[in-house]
């Protein structure tokens, strides 16, 4: 079956890695339950290292920060790599039960993606941000934070929304 | 009495490309407890290509945003590079970016299945029976050279409770076109 039918096939499809990794009968389930529960186990070991990693990140993000603030001819290299430190933020901290981590981080990278405005209020906004993750961090706020997480949200979502307007 | 699963892992081998060295220490240990020994680790695209050479990887799984070539750069060349060491290689792609047109643009570039970040154990485990259990033929044409990109409508994963639910022949028929079905398929989690 090829995409269209002038197109052409190489090769059929591939048995062999079924054939290779078949160990029981064609009948039965493909998915081990219990070895999803060990791999979940061990995502949970490796969360155990995540506050730490995700400081070295935040730190890292705040030193970028502050030399947005001090250094304003340096102002679009330095959105590009907070947007990339807030993209990488977001990709991790759902994995270990840190949703609001990976909201923030998803709010701060949207609101670089396509570069800021260099005025104070969009320093005021990667600030919030930061002072957020950080909160998130060290009050240990897991899944969505509940009431403090919604307030978060929220203030992190006007906030961004009074300044892109305002660009 | 338990049954014998389907599948085992321990002879598959599997090449983990990314930058962000937190990620590949979060990927391996998920393919550790699911039983694979053989992993290999590359910090970028580059290195990765040249891992290939002497590691015969059943499944790559990379890292969309990498620098100088990124995940999209790799796939390209993996699949039609002159001295690609397995064109065929089934790929899943990570990315924290989710929008249509990137898992679109993904599918083009030739992956296989793609994985939005941030991933837990069991969408990992997925996308990799997936590609064991459902593989596909591979076809060139003057723009594309890689696994078919139109699906069957597989409907949800065999151990989920809706794939319990339906009734055969319900779900499963072919599905026509690359539309949304193709994008779900992509996006299962």
């Amino acid at each position: 079956m090829a995409d269209r039918k002038d197109d052409v096939v190489i090769r059929p499809a591939s048995g062999a890695l079924k054939a290779k990794l078949s160990t029981g009968p064609s009948d039965a389930p493909s998915f081990d339950a219990a070895l999803l529960r060990k791999a979940e186990a061990a995502v949970k070991e490796v969360g155990k290292n995540y506050v730490d990693w995700a400081n070295e990140d935040l730190a890292a993000l705040d030193t970028v920060y502050r030399k947005l603030a001090a250094t304003p001819d340096e102002h679009e290299p330095l959105i590009k790599r907070i947007n990339r430190l807030a993209f990488e933020i977001k990709g991790q901290g759902g994995s270990f039960g840190y949703d609001l981590v990976t909201t923030i981080g998803d709010s701060l990278e949207k609101f670089t993606r396509q570069g800021c405005a260099r005025n104070p209020q969009t320093l005021d906004v990667i600030g919030a941000h930061v002072h957020a993750m950080r909160a998130v961090l060290r009050d240990n706020l897991i899944g969505d934070g509940g009431e403090l997480g919604r307030q978060i949200r929220e203030g992190l979502g006007k906030a961004t929304l009074v300044v892109t307007k305002k660009t | 009495m338990t049954t014998q699963p389907r599948f085992g892992l321990e002879k598959l081998s599997v090449l983990i490309v990314d930058d962000n060295r937190h990620m590949r220490a979060l990927v391996q240990s998920i393919l550790h407890a699911l039983g694979i020994k053989a992993i290999r680790e590359a910090g970028d695209a580059a290195e990765a290509f040249k891992e290939l050479q002497h590691f015969s990887a059943d499944v790559i799984i990379i890292d969309w945003h990498m620098e100088p070539l990124d995940g999209l750069d790799f796939v390209r060349l993996v699949r039609t590079a002159k001295d690609s060491p397995n064109p065929y290689v089934p790929m899943i792609m990570l990315s924290g970016h989710t929008e249509h047109q990137r898992i679109c643009d993904a599918r083009d570039a030739g992956v296989n299945e793609f994985l939005a970040n941030p991933i837990s154990a069991k969408s990992l485990y997925a996308r990799i029976i997936s590609i064991i259990e459902h593989p596909r033929p591979f076809i060139r044409t003057k723009t594309y050279f890689g696994p078919d990109r139109r699906r069957q409508n597989l409907g949800p994963p065999r151990w989920s409770e809706e794939r319990r639910k339906e009734t055969p022949g319900g779900k499963n028929k072919d599905a026509a076109s690359l539309s949304s079905s193709d994008i779900d398929a992509l996006m299962r989690k």
